[in-house]
């Protein structure tokens, strides 16, 4: 393994696009500004070789920097590296900024890049195309779209997590908890609130490592235009062929509820991700 | 000894070690793994366009109070930031059509259209294209049928530097997206109109060395022609690239944790091939008015690509990648820093390909040859991913996963045969019993 590792590494280096040269990087960006007092009347509140400078939002900060309050009841937030953050007001009103923006393309970074294509941290290609690694898995949903019709409540099947479960609503960035301490692996969650033609909202699924799925859904206006002789049953099944399976959950509310054994095993089935592979003509 | 490796095996099995080394070992052997381990090990090459993406993300949206379509005067405020700040281009990545068709437009941005000067960026809005299938509901082929209307197309019209372009990714079997549609024709009758992706946009406007804006046009026109006029010719000489999917070589993935991501040089000057910024910190919305959230440094947009996208979870634009899943907008800064690249590398001629592959196919003959099978599959998997390093630097991605796929193409069925010759020839010696390991 570890000559394995120093093959990467040389490869890494080698590799002519993988920078492994040291070239200065800003250290940090001003992200937010609300001067008051002395600050606003000068406006100069960063230092730079010698001279004072105006802060700009999103300007860059390079190390050997220093950020200045005068008075401490300005507010000047600085972004840095890997998203932390210093805060300058009345408990800071001084920083001295040091280091480099990690800028993933450090030997160290294309290392890391490349352990986490073989750990799978970065949700490559998860089976059910919703969920990653350990995260229960809701095989009836695909990534992206899934369409269902505006229907007061919805249900949902998934696999694998650790119970208790919870589910929570997420609707115009807002989320809201349906329901909590599920032990079994499905549910019915009623949507407060009417739901309109192509709104877009998602159901999270979070298990007790609150490692989580969520499920976008899409409203659709109408039914795909499919032949409806057969039943629920035959709908269901022919819903589900549809556009890589995006109507998969619709086709689980058509069933859900119904107390026709086959229409229970259908849902089941559809639950646990089967599609129709053929849809007839 | 057997007992030995039996108990060390039942150990690394019980402790959860083993599933973790069967997992690495079935990962090498993916080739989406290979083609993310190659693409990460490619970096950002020389020609990378820098991009800033202006995030349209779940902060943003409730910051905004934005339910539904994103407020128009807000994005307006943006691409007049962006211009101001110096941007090489701008991309609107937002449906510019309106709910209803009596919706009225945007009065910012209506008013910010007719007034775009000719000296600013590139503005590239996106036009959104339906799609019907040839024949019925289910079944048949997905074809363009018509571009919808916006009603910004009055105030764009007769601007050269306003663009209607195409955002269309290229989704596979398994709703993964490595290829992008370089542009897009919606025909109407014998004539119709081309879309340009934003990549060919980048490729032939926006490229330092580069001006192939007549190209351009000529190029569209040409497909026209093509695609809904039946017309067969070999068509202009620019772009190089001439399939309409083309492999897109991703250079970073969704990292929204890091502000900036890669460094290239551009414009005589170090810079980050991304940097990623809530809109939200730029922008102000309430009350249907945009306004800064105050001054602004040039740095994010100078010399660079804007594009205002989105990565809100109502967008549901999110795709699974050989780098794992992104929203559509991050694909789409992808697309722009490779967006030379992807147009006008030339490929290899067939012969020179086909010579590549049988080099790399007898490798890999001699590694199974001569090599234990782990060491082998190693040997083949790094073989692999340096093959298609190179050949990807210097004929394009898609060379390189071209070669790379008949290689091990080649490679499979080379294992199959000579494992069922070897049984073949052994079955006068040992009969039926050859299908046991001696």
């Amino acid at each position: 393994m570890k000559a394995f590792l120093l093959s990467l590494l040389m490869i890494a280096c080698l590799a002519p696009g993988a920078a492994c040269a040291d070239e200065p990087v800003p250290a940090g960006y001003v992200m937010d500004i609300a001067l008051v007092g002395a600050d606003a009347a000068e406006k100069t509140v960063i230092v730079r070789d010698g001279g004072e400078l105006p802060a700009k939002l999103m300007m860059p900060l390079h190390a050997g920097d220093v950020v200045f309050l005068r008075d401490p009841q300005s507010a000047l937030s600085i972004e840095l590296g890997s998203g932390e953050t210093v805060r300058l007001g009345s408990q800071l009103t001084r920083y001295r900024v040091e280091g480099e923006i990690a800028t993933g393309d450090s030997t160290w970074g294309v290392l890391t890049a490349i352990a986490g294509v073989f750990a799978g941290e970065d949700e490559q290609a998860p089976e059910n195309m919703v969920s990653k690694g350990g995260a229960p898995k809701v095989l009836m949903a695909v990534r992206g779209t899934n369409f269902v019709t505006a229907r007061p409540a919805y249900w949902l099947g998934w696999e694998g997590g650790k119970a208790p479960y919870t589910v929570a609503l997420l609707r115009d960035g807002t989320e809201t908890p349906l329901a909590s301490g599920i032990t079994g692996m499905e549910g019915t969650f009623a949507i407060a609130g009417p739901l309109k033609p192509k709104e877009k909202f998602a159901l999270v699924l979070r298990d007790a490592e609150q490692q989580k799925v969520q499920v976008r859904l899409t409203i659709a206006e109408a039914l795909p235009d499919i032949p409806a002789t057969g039943g629920p049953l035959v709908v269901s099944a022919r819903l589900t062929a549809l556009d890589d399976g995006a109507w998969s959950i619709e086709a689980a509310q058509i069933l859900a509820g119904s107390p026709s054994a086959a229409a229970k095993a259908l849902a089941e089935k559809i639950a646990a991700g089967w599609r129709l592979q053929d849809p007839p003509q | 000894m057997t007992l030995v490796i039996a108990a060390l095996a039942a150990l690394f099995m019980l402790s959860g070690f083993g599933s973790s080394i069967m997992n690495a070992h079935d990962t090498f052997a993916k080739a989406d793994r290979l083609a993310a381990i190659s693409l990460i090990l490619s970096g950002v090459p020389d020609n990378a366009v820098p991009v800033t993406l202006l995030d349209v993300d779940d902060v943003t949206r409730k910051a905004w109070g934005s339910r539904g379509t994103t407020p128009h005067a807000a994005l307006t405020e943006l691409v007049r930031m962006a211009s101001a700040g110096g941007a090489r281009g701008i991309l609107v990545d937002f449906d510019l059509t309106l709910e209803t068709p009596e919706s009225p437009a945007d009065p910012a941005m209506l008013a910010f259209l007719q007034n775009y000067p000719a000296d600013a960026p590139i503005l590239m809005l996106v036009r959104k294209i339906g799609f019907a299938r040839t024949d019925g509901a289910s079944g048949g082929s997905l074809m363009a049928a018509s571009a919808a209307a916006s009603p910004y197309d009055l105030a764009a019209a007769g601007k050269p530097n306003i663009m209607w372009v195409t955002t269309l990714n290229q989704i596979g079997a398994d709703r993964s997206v490595r290829q992008i549609r370089l542009w897009q024709t919606v025909c109407d009758g014998a004539s119709g109109m081309a879309y340009p992706s934003a990549a060919l946009v980048t490729a032939g406007y926006l490229t330092p060395d580069m001006k192939h804006d007549e190209d351009l046009h000529i190029f569209l026109d040409w497909r026209v022609a093509v695609e809904c006029g039946g017309k067969a010719d070999a068509g202009p000489a620019w772009p190089p690239a001439r399939d309409q999917a083309a492999y897109l070589p991703y250079v970073f993935g969704d990292d929204s944790a890091s502000p900036a991501l890669l460094k290239i040089r551009s414009g005589g000057r170090d810079t980050v091939a991304l940097r990623r910024i809530s809109a939200s910190r730029l922008v102000k919305y309430a009350d249907g008015h945009a306004v800064p959230a105050g001054e602004v440094d040039r740095d994010p947009f100078e010399g660079r690509i804007a594009v205002i996208g989105a990565s809100y979870t109502e967008s549901a634009d999110v795709h699974e990648t050989p780098l794992g899943t992104m929203p559509g907008s991050v694909i789409l800064a992808n697309s722009i820093v490779q967006a030379q690249t992807l147009v006008e590398t030339v490929p290899p001629r067939p012969t020179l390909q086909n010579v590549f592959a049988l080099c790399l196919f007898i490798a890999f003959a001699v590694y199974a040859r001569c090599l234990v099978p782990i060491v082998a599959l190693v040997s083949i998997g790094l073989t692999s991913v340096a093959v298609l390093v190179a050949l990807s630097r210097s004929f394009g991605y898609e060379s390189g996963l071209e070669t790379v796929g008949v290689a091990l193409t080649g490679f499979a069925l080379f294992k199959l045969i000579d494992a069922l010759g070897n049984i073949i020839l052994d079955i006068p010696k040992r009969g039926w019993r050859t299908i046991f390991k001696t």
